[in-house]
C-alpha cells in the first residue's frame, strides 16, 4: 500500500532522511519510535507530499507520488494526517470542520454532509459536541474531532504524527481507543507515538529510528522485551515512565 | 458685541435639508469605496502572495503610490487627469452620471486598498502555517486552504485595523468637496455661505463626523468582541 525506496531528505545541509525503505501493508498499522529529530514525523510527511524528499521514491499503491501524473489534493483525501497540534479550524465548529471538505472538495450537499459529519463524530463518541467552536472542547476531544475530519474523508491510510503528545495525561487514552478502534476495523496506519502500551497492543511491527534511518524492525513483543537493539532498549527505558512497557 | 450661537439657523428648512443630503453623500461615497477598497485590497493580497516577483513588484509600487502621493492630489488626477485619456462617449458617460462622484470613490476606494492589502497581510502572516498545512492534508488546493481556511481567519485578526482603515475612509471623503461632489463638508460650507454663520454650520459638520465616526468604532468593537477566535 504504501512504500518507502531509499528515501533521503535534506533540511539544508542537515540530513532528516537517510536512505530509508520499509513497506506498510493494507490493513496493517506500523508504529514509529525513536528520539526527536530521529525524522519519524519528516518520514510520514513525505507521503502526502507535506515535505518534499531529495532521493529515492516513496509510493502509494505502486504510484510515485512525486510523479506528475499524481494529482496530490486527491492523493492527500485518501491518505488521513492527523497533527500532534489538532490544527482543528477555530472559526468553524467541531461539525464546520469535518463538513469543509465534504461540501468544498466532494461536493456533497449540506444536510448530507452534516449528516456524514455527525456520524463521523458519533463514532469518536463526540456526537453531542457537533455544533462546539474548537476552543470550547479540551485537547482530547479536538484531536477526536481531527481524526473525525480525516476520517470523513474515507481515507485508504491514516497517519498519525504524535497524536498524543500535547495533551495532559488524563486525556490520551480517549484518543488511543479511537485509535484502536481504527486498527481493529482494519485501517491502515503509520503511527509516530510514544505510547509503547498503544504499539504493544496494536502494532504489526515497530519501526526505531535514529538519526534519519531505521535502525532496528520487528514485532513489538520482539523488540520491546529486550531483544531489540541496545540503543532502543536505552531509549525505551526514557520513554517508558516505568511499568507502562512491562504491564 | 459678543457673538451669539444659534443653531436654529442653520438648522431649518433648506439648511437641514442640505445637512441631511451631505449626509447622504458622505456615507454612500463611503461604502461606494469602502467596497472597492476591500475587493481590490483582498485581489492585491491574493497577487501579492502568487510566487512570481514581477507581481510582488507591481503590487509594492501600487501600494508606494497611493501611501506616498497626497490624497487629494490623486483624486484630482482621478478627476481632471483620467478622464482626459478616456474616448469622448466614455467622457460624456461620465459628465451625464455623476462622474464627480464615481471618480471620487475610485481614488478613495483604490488608495484605502493599498492600506487595507497591507492589513490583510499582516492577517495572514499571523495565521500558523500549521492552518494551511492541515488544510492541504484534507485535499484543499492553494486557492482553496487560502480561500476556506486562511483568509477567513486572517480576515477576524484584520478586524480592528481595518475599522481605522474605515474611520480614516469615511473622513477623507471630505476631500470629494474639492472636486465638487455635494458631501458633507461641501453642504457645510454652502450653509456656511448662505448664511453667514459659520461656527454654528461647522459645530453642526462636527457633530454629525463625530456621531458617525463613533458608530463605525460602536461596530468595530461589537464584531471583534463576536469574532474573537480562540484556540485551535
Amino acid at each position: 500500500m504504501i512504500r518507502f525506496e531509499n528515501v533521503d531528505k535534506w533540511f539544508g545541509t542537515m540530513q532528516a532522511l537517510a536512505g530509508v525503505s520499509g513497506e506498510v501493508g493494507r490493513g496493517e498499522v506500523k508504529v514509529l519510535v525513536g528520539p526527536s529529530g530521529s525524522g519519524k514525523s519528516t518520514l510520514i510527511r513525505t507521503v502526502t507530499r507535506l515535505e518534499a524528499i531529495q532521493g529515492g521514491r516513496v509510493l502509494v499503491d505502486d504510484i510515485d507520488i512525486a510523479s506528475r501524473k499524481v494529482d496530490i489534493n486527491r492523493l492527500r483525501q485518501r491518505v488521513g494526517f492527523v497533527f500532534q497540534a489538532y490544527n482543528l479550524f477555530p472559526h468553524l465548529s467541531a461539525i464546520g470542520n469535518i463538513t469543509l471538505g465534504l461540501t468544498k472538495l466532494r461536493g456533497m450537499g449540506k444536510a448530507e454532509a452534516r449528516e456524514r459529519g455527525l456520524a463521523e463524530l458519533a463514532r469518536v463518541g463526540l456526537a453531542e459536541k457537533a455544533d462546539e467552536m474548537p476552543g470550547q472542547l479540551s485537547g482530547g476531544q479536538r484531536q477526536r474531532v481531527a481524526i473525525a475530519r480525516s476520517l470523513a474523508m474515507d481515507p485508504q491510510v491514516m497517519l498519525f504524527d504524535e497524536p498524543t503528545s500535547a495533551l495532559d495525561p488524563e486525556m490520551v487514552g480517549e484518543v488511543l481507543v479511537v485509535m484502536k478502534q481504527l486498527a481493529a476495523a482494519g485501517m491502515t496506519m503509520i503511527c509516530v507515538t510514544h505510547e509503547m502500551g498503544f504499539a504493544r497492543e496494536v502494532a504489526d511491527e515497530i519501526w526505531f529510528m535514529e538519526r534519519g534511518a531505521v535502525l532496528e524492525r520487528g514485532k513489538p513483543t520482539d523488540l520491546i522485551d529486550s531483544l531489540g537493539h541496545p540503543r532502543l532498549q536505552g531509549f525505551l527505558r526514557t520513554v517508558s515512565h516505568g511499568g507502562d512497557i512491562h504491564r | 458685541m459678543g457673538y451669539v450661537f444659534d443653531l436654529r439657523g442653520v438648522l431649518s428648512g433648506q439648511y437641514l435639508d442640505w445637512f441631511l443630503i451631505g449626509v447622504a453623500t458622505t456615507l454612500a461615497l463611503t461604502c461606494a469605496a469602502w467596497c472597492l477598497a476591500m475587493a481590490m485590497g483582498i485581489v492585491l493580497t491574493l497577487i501579492r502572495m502568487i510566487p512570481l516577483p514581477p507581481l510582488g513588484w507591481l503590487v509594492a509600487l501600487y501600494v508606494e503610490y497611493h501611501r506616498n502621493v497626497p490624497l487629494l492630489v490623486q483624486i484630482f488626477v482621478w478627476y481632471f487627469g483620467v478622464p482626459s485619456l478616456l474616448p469622448r462617449p466614455a467622457r460624456q458617460w461620465i459628465n451625464a452620471h455623476h462622474g464627480e462622484f464615481l471618480l471620487a470613490a475610485i481614488a478613495l476606494g483604490l488608495a484605502s486598498a493599498a492600506y487595507i492589502a497591507e492589513d490583510i497581510r499582516s492577517g495572514i502572516r499571523s495565521i500558523p502555517k500549521a492552518q494551511y498545512e492541515a488544510a492541504r492534508s484534507i485535499g484543499f488546493g492553494y486557492l482553496g486552504a487560502m480561500g476556506y481556511v486562511v483568509l477567513p481567519q486572517a480576515m477576524r485578526i484584520a478586524v480592528p485595523p481595518l475599522i481605522n482603515q474605515t474611520l480614516l475612509l469615511f473622513k477623507n471623503t471630505s476631500l470629494a468637496m474639492a472636486i465638487g461632489v455635494g458631501e458633507l463638508t461641501y453642504r457645510t460650507r454652502e450653509v456656511e455661505s448662505y448664511t453667514f454663520k459659520t461656527f454654528e454650520a461647522f459645530a453642526v459638520a462636527t457633530a454629525i463626523y463625530l456621531a458617525i465616526s463613533f458608530g463605525i468604532m460602536a461596530l468595530g468593537a461589537y464584531s471583534g468582541q463576536r469574532l474573537k477566535l480562540e484556540a485551535r
